[in-house]
């Protein structure tokens, strides 16, 4: 695959530009950009709801050489105006006749510590990237999500270093148009803090929130009994 | 025992019309009742990734529309059955609506299952899972990566009973049928 020149990042997260994904995948451009690449982002859930909104989607995907799409796991898979977003691209794909060469990536985050529960939405980014011609580059998966919110990951703190540094390798390989290496792969999926106590900060964590409500003893209600 | 269906598969699909009639016989040769939602028909919201449902009122989604109905059916059935195009080895947009609104199915604290972080359930009682998915033509790898969605699917949402059955549209009806006689008659066993 030749050098890209444009890249489209493309956020699948519904909390738009104060999520994890947006934080991730904007690193991600940035980074590229510095690269010399022309970037460009997009929401999916502000363009998937009407037919201006899609064919605006389906037109900057078809601009671009590069496409990188970060997105939070719901349910173990793409969240589903995901699954609509990339429906549309299948569709509008299959009409169309000597479309260029394009490459795709994701940056898949997921709440749980284990970064292996994002492993099933890789291998669908990846077969979704088949069944349209996409070229394939390879994803980027992680834990943990919580952690770094909506945050700029610059602002992070030394927890993330071995995300950032993945990132970099990322961008460098992706900015030649080569796949993501391995290395890369292994440090953004690397645990930003033990299990147990993410797991613990975790738990109290959403004790703390639901306080704020006033429903921290309802918690464990069972309302459709 | 309750059976839900819900129908992931756009109305204008022959395939799923003739799937969804044969799996309505079995259930009802094994004396099941039956609630169908065909969710094509259904204007639900997307999730927002707010945790209203796990912090703000706990076990209910703060959007009000039909999926408080389909929760509320989940809750009370003993199996739940989707029907789905596979879609690039996954569900398809019509059927991940829903499922990604089901969160409130489970409570937001965290617990290890198998050695791996997952959620703790709300309920006492769960459902188990069916999952029935259309190809177009055989894909081993589609078919491989959509039974490991659901069986995932079924760790996180605590069914007691997992099987994923594919369907493609050069196989016989009656081979579908037997199998998800089977599977019918496997989840009636742990009930």
């Amino acid at each position: 695959m030749s050098k890209p020149n444009k890249v489209l990042l493309l956020v699948g997260s519904p909390k738009t530009s104060s999520s994890a994904s947006f934080s991730l995948g904007n690193f991600l451009l940035l980074k590229l950009e510095q690269n010399g690449l022309i970037i460009e982002r997009e929401f999916v859930y502000r363009l998937i709801r009407k037919d201006v909104g899609q064919q605006k989607l389906l037109m900057k995907v078809d601009d671009a050489d590069l496409i990188i799409l970060s997105f939070p796991l719901y349910v173990d898979c793409l969240p589903a105006g995901v699954i609509k977003a990339l429906e549309l691209i299948r569709d509008h794909r299959k009409a169309m006749q000597n479309s260029k060469s394009q490459a795709f990536a994701v940056i898949i985050n997921c709440g749980f510590p284990e970064t292996q529960h994002n492993f099933v939405a890789a291998r669908i980014s990846e077969i979704f990237a088949r069944d349209v011609g996409f070229d394939w580059k390879g994803a980027l998966t992680l834990g943990m999500g919580g952690v770094i919110g909506g945050r700029a990951l610059e602002k992070a703190g030394g927890m993330v270093k071995n995300l950032i540094l993945g990132f970099d390798i990322a961008a460098t390989a992706l900015a030649k148009g080569d796949i993501i290496p391995e290395e890369a792969i292994e440090l953004v999926g690397k645990k930003v803090m033990p299990y147990s106590l993410y797991t613990k900060m975790g738990n109290l964590g959403w004790i703390l929130q639901a306080k704020k409500f006033g429903a921290r003893k309802k918690i464990k209600d069972r309302p459709y009994l | 025992m309750k059976a839900l269906i819900l129908v992931g598969c756009k109305k204008d699909n022959a395939e799923s019309a003739m799937i969804y009639e044969s799996m309505i016989k079995e259930l009802k040769k094994l004396n099941w009742d039956i609630n169908s939602i065909n969710l094509e028909d259904i204007e639900l919201a997307f999730c927002t990734g707010c945790f209203g449902c796990w912090i703000q009122t706990p076990g209910e989604c703060v959007i009000k529309d039909y999926q408080e109905t389909i929760v509320r059916e989940m809750i009370h059935s003993d199996l739940i059955i989707y029907i789905t195009p596979i879609t690039f080895g996954g569900y398809s947009s019509i059927l991940k609506e829903t499922l990604d609104r089901q969160i409130s199915r489970v409570l937001p604290y965290f617990m290890k299952v198998n050695g791996e972080v997952h959620h703790v359930r709300r309920y006492e009682k769960q459902q188990s899972l069916i999952a029935i998915g259309i190809l177009d033509t055989p894909d081993n790898e589609k078919e491989e990566v959509f039974k490991t969605l659901v069986a995932r699917n079924a760790i996180n949402m605590w069914s007691p009973y997992q099987k994923a059955i594919i369907f493609t549209l050069d196989q016989d009806i009656s081979e579908f049928c037997n199998n998800f006689n089977k599977s019918l008659v496997e989840v009636e066993q742990i009930l």
